[in-house]
């Protein structure tokens, strides 16, 4: 126990100093967004690796915290940071909703209406021209914080990854991760043993959909712009979902291996192969799903012969 | 403990990574640095190419004298056609104490974010192709454009309209685009003050299928003009089911973009003549230098010069006009150089107002003859516009004929309530004989393997990338070409099933939707590097042919491919039903253990069914060319989509039911884009969906629950 506190601390010390080791400004952006993605991949995998609920439409969330956080500032002139208290506010009785209509699906149906949820959040900000602006998106002026400097953006979400990936850690630990494994591995079961599924599932989605809310709250800050293909896109969805299942499913270092990965990853191939980027990530997508369908942490546990891992799962 | 095992790789390979990704400045020569944003990849990808050419002229004719006796360096950065990417790479441009300035981006929802970074950091930034309004509007102080706004558009069209073409209600279509919102906005912000009615406006998602329920309820309010914002896809197909639908304002015009480009000629064939067309810029543009420039470009590049590489090229000149008079490449000494450049260039009069726009001038062409012709205004003009425009009916060839016309053949048409009912219906139930065809390949798959294959679309664009192929090198009728595609498909369907798809269906279920998705994204990306993201055209002998029944227009091609997609699902029935494979199959759908048991090989039948489903997915592919007209890496996307709604309505793995779910969604589309809004008909596919899917998960048809 006491070297996991030393790793974790030198860890948290290094993220604490990388932006004074990292000075160049698109470094710490690197950063912030890799820690951004953090937040999102875990807390999908909150619903999607423990629950087993698969969504894919959590940019649905994203956008609209996003969202909240653009028009809060563009319309009333109060500060954006308000988002953080209000994206919550909107995002939960959407999110209930969302999970009273979509949670009596099961498997591929459930994934299905997900995915039409989030379509229909994106079409409806895209036509939805009186609140939204449409296409032509929310301008957030002036930014929150005054001056250039990337660094308070960088601590704010390192405290909202690091406390996303804390309470992963304590939900595997706790009887509410615990039940929403139970739920994953069999929902009939689950049930059997007195398990209220569709509560737990609720409570799962609640605290997924809130921190997703809030990741989008502070990128409107962060980007200062919002608009329907940056924030509501599918294919955010998808590469949310890619984080937890290239990292691996269900655990809690999964989607902060798989964003560490993915988002340097792909940075490097925008830099390096041009043209050819998105057919070398998409190809590196097939290969990782292939030959490592436990995911990185699956992958590594085999190569270092990790033992059968106490509460850890490998999906395979 | 695996915890801390974990941790301390993430640890590691953390700091690997992140020392990895630190920026390199290269010192070595004293070169003048620029960066360039543009889209090399990316569904824009094709301006980021002429952008480019522009570019890279400039580049030429500056470093054959220099500047400050120094030479020019550009950095090209690749937004990938995202807004966010390209701000993305102004970080990472202003990182480097050495870059001068920034160009880009191409597209106007690029441009917009990274302008505003640019800005932040006190960048001389110059847009040469942003046509948003917003960009301006910000009050930013180190951001120029230097091409003509949105609202020059708006008004120029305007004034066109009144002044001109005698027109006074317009309809506007656009895509639900930062640069078609704008464009459209323009428009109708300027039309009441000059006496211009609008009579509908009308947004629609870029990359559409099909556009005929749009354009009949444009045309059932009558316009006497019609202003299109589109990029290049969509341009060539409005125009085309302009024509189908008979759709016959007395002027087609648009906002630039698709219309003003030398491969809307190509791919939109004779429907694009008589259209009219704002324009940045042209080569007969009457500006010393243009049509020298135009005929170096044709030489140096082999293609007709658009006015994308000429903003670009002029971009770069007048930066290195403004570094040379503020003799520094110190950020705002050139900041305030570039604020009073006075240069008379090919792209007209260069100099920028208070709030950095450069006061350009539009001008509109005209295509006849099948080449773009400067009308207006009338210092710039040619010659005369023929207006008004022929009816679709009085067209013979390419010919002048506008000038025969008496003005009563365009007195408005007007069009009943229930032709207006039976033609959106008749459209909607074609396009969904289309979707049936794309569902049914989604179903299979789904009912034998339980994977949800999101490379569907991409497969429905290999099948029209061959039958693009086979109709432009070997002259095979895209319908005969299914005798092609479907066997080569088929082929294709088993090998992916056998390497890629075989081995994880043991695995979660969102690892086979990822899997598809990467297979998708590699297919995709593959067609962009063969093929580049141009769009290929091709036409048939007979594209635009149509029945007119009443007041209702049936495309031919899109009967035929109706025809042909009902037919393919009735063979597919037929062999599910009554074949003892297609019993194999069935029984393996049902229960693949009890199937396995009864000695049925499994994995052949998987084999089978994906190959069939690719198979159905590539004839759609080729059905779709004749009516699509184009294809392009991304052409297949937005079927993906589609087919997951048909398979839900009809019932996951049901043959019959992705027919009925097919047409069922083709018409509550049409329905919805003509009688609610084109924005939402998207919305209602998924509305109808989600009822569906919760309401009765087995499907319209199906009896029992899932």
């Amino acid at each position: 126990m006491r070297r996991t506190t030393f790793y974790l601390s030198t860890m948290m010390l290094l993220l604490i100093m990388a932006p004074f080791i990292f000075q160049a400004r698109y470094s710490q952006h690197v950063l912030i967004l890799v820690l951004l993605y953090i937040t999102l991949g875990s807390a999908w995998n909150i619903l999607g690796g423990f629950a087993g609920q698969l969504s894919l439409g959590h940019a649905a969330f994203f956008g609209i915290g996003a969202y909240t956080a653009a028009i809060i500032a563009s319309k009333t002139g109060l500060s954006p940071w308000w988002a953080i208290i209000a994206g919550p506010v909107i995002v939960l009785p959407i999110a209930v909703a969302i999970g009273w209509l979509c949670f009596r699906l099961r498997g591929p149906y459930f994934t299905l209406s997900t995915i039409a949820v989030g379509e229909v959040v994106r079409l409806v900000a895209l036509n939805w021209t009186q609140l939204t602006g449409g296409a032509v998106g929310v301008v957030i002026r002036p930014s929150i914080f005054s001056g250039t400097s990337k660094i308070p953006y960088y601590y704010i979400v390192l405290i909202l990854a690091s406390v996303t990936v804390a309470l992963c850690h304590r939900l595997s630990r706790r009887k509410l991760g615990y039940y929403l494994m139970a739920i994953r591995e069999d929902q009939e079961t689950a049930e059997s043993i007195g398990i209220d599924t569709t509560r737990y599932k609720l409570v799962a989605l609640a605290i997924s959909a809130t921190l997703t809310a809030v990741a989008g709250a502070f990128y409107a800050n962060y980007f200062m712009f919002v608009d329907p293909t940056i924030v509501l896109p599918l294919a955010l969805s998808v590469e949310i979902v890619l984080m937890a299942i290239v990292g691996g499913l269900g655990t809690v270092a999964g989607p902060v291996l798989g964003a560490v990965l993915l988002k340097l990853s792909s940075e490097v191939f925008r830099n390096e192969f041009s043209r050819a980027n998105l057919l070398i990530y998409g190809a590196l997508l097939v290969i990782v799903i292939l030959f490592m369908p436990g995911g990185l942490m699956g992958g590594l546990r085999r190569v270092l012969k990790f033992g059968t891992g106490k509460s850890q799962r490998v999906a395979a | 403990m695996s915890l801390k095992r974990s941790f301390s790789i993430t640890l590691r390979i953390l700091c690997l990574l992140t020392i990895g990704c630190r920026m390199q400045e290269k010192t070595a020569s004293d070169s003048i640095r620029v960066g360039i944003i543009t889209s090399i990849t990316g569904a824009e990808a094709r301006f980021g190419q002429a952008q480019k050419y522009g570019y890279e002229m400039a580049l030429e004719e500056i470093n054959a004298k220099g500047v400050l006796g120094r030479s020019l360096e550009l950095f090209y950065q690749d937004d990938t056609s995202k807004p966010e990417v390209a701000s993305l790479t102004v970080e990472k441009l202003a990182d480097r104490s050495d870059i001068v300035a920034i160009f880009g981006a191409y597209s106007s929802a690029a441009t917009f974010p990274a302008a505003a970074v640019a800005d932040r950091y006190h960048i001389p930034m110059l847009c040469p192709s942003a046509t948003t309004d917003e960009i301006t509007r910000q009050g930013y102080k180190w951001v120029f454009r230097v091409c003509a706004s949105a609202s020059d558009y708006g008004r120029t069209l305007v004034e066109f309209l009144t002044k001109v073409a005698d027109a006074h209600r317009l309809a506007v279509v656009y895509e639900n685009t930062q640069f078609g919102s704008s464009v459209a906005r323009a428009a109708l912000e300027q039309a009441p003050g000059a006496g211009v009615e609008i009579v509908a406006y009308e947004a629609y998602d870029q990359g559409g299928t099909d556009f005929t329920p749009l354009l009949t309820r444009v045309k059932s309010e009558s316009p006497d003009a019609v202003l299109f914002v589109s990029y290049l896809a969509d341009a060539t197909l409005l125009m085309r089911q302009s024509k189908e639908i008979d759709l016959n304002p007395k002027v087609f015009t648009a906002g630039g973009a698709g219309f003003s480009l030398p491969d809307f000629l190509k791919g939109a064939g004779d429907t694009a003549e008589y259209t009219v067309s704002v324009t940045q810029w042209t080569p007969d543009a009457k500006w010393t230098g243009s049509r020298e420039w135009a005929d170096q470009f044709r030489a140096r590049t082999g293609y007709e010069p658009s006015y994308h590489s000429v903003q670009a090229y002029i971009s770069l000149k007048i930066l290195a006009d403004a570094i040379e008079r503020a003799g520094s490449t110190e950020h705002t000494a050139v900041r305030d150089a570039i604020m009073t450049s006075k240069l008379d260039s090919i792209f007209g009069p260069i100099n920028f107002n208070e709030v950095g726009q450069n006061e350009h001038q539009v001008a509109i062409t005209q295509v006849l003859n099948g080449k773009f012709t400067t009308i207006w205004p009338e210092s710039a003009a040619i010659r005369a516009p023929v207006l008004p425009t022929p009816r679709w009916r009085a067209r013979t060839g390419t010919g002048e004929t506008g000038s025969t016309l008496t003005p009563e053949a365009h007195a408005a048409t007007s069009v009943s309530g229930s032709e207006k009912l039976l033609q959106t219906t008749a459209s909607g139930l074609l396009t969904g004989g289309i979707y049936a065809l794309i569902g049914i390949g989604l179903t299979i798959i789904f009912g034998v393997m339980r994977v949800v294959n999101f490379a569907h679309g991409a497969l429905v664009m290999v099948g029209m990338y061959a039958t693009y192929f086979l109709f432009t090198y070997f002259h095979i009728d895209p319908f005969l070409s299914l005798a092609v595609v479907m066997p080569a498909m088929f082929v294709a369907g088993v090998i992916i099933q056998k390497t890629l798809i075989a081995p994880v269906l043991p695995a979660p279920e969102l690892n086979q939707i990822l899997l598809t998705e990467g297979i998708s994204i590699v297919l995709i990306n593959t067609a962009l590097l063969l093929f580049t993201s141009n769009y290929l055209t091709m036409t048939t002998s007979y594209a635009g042919a149509t029945y007119h029944l009443g007041g209702v227009s049936l495309s031919k091609p899109q009967i035929a491919a109706f025809s042909i997609a009902v037919v393919i699902t009735g063979v597919m029935y037929v062999f599910l039903a009554r074949t003892s494979t297609g019993r194999k199959i069935r029984a393996a759908a049902q229960d693949a253990e009890a199937a396995r048991l009864l000695g049925i090989n499994i994995k052949r039948v998987q084999g089978l069914t994906f190959g069939l489903g690719v198979a159905a997915a590539g004839a759609a592919g080729s059905l779709l060319m004749p009516i699509y007209y184009r294809v392009e890496p991304n052409a297949g996307s937005p079927f993906t989509l589609k087919a997951f709604v048909v398979v839900v309505l009809g019932g996951m793995g049901s043959v019959t039911g992705a027919l009925v779910g097919g047409i069922v969604l083709g018409i509550a589309e049409s329905l919805g884009a003509v009688y609610v809004a084109t924005g939402y008909k998207d919305v209602i596919g998924f509305v109808i969906f989600l009822l569906v899917l919760t309401l009765k998960p087995s499907g319209l048809l199906g009896k029992s629950k899932v």
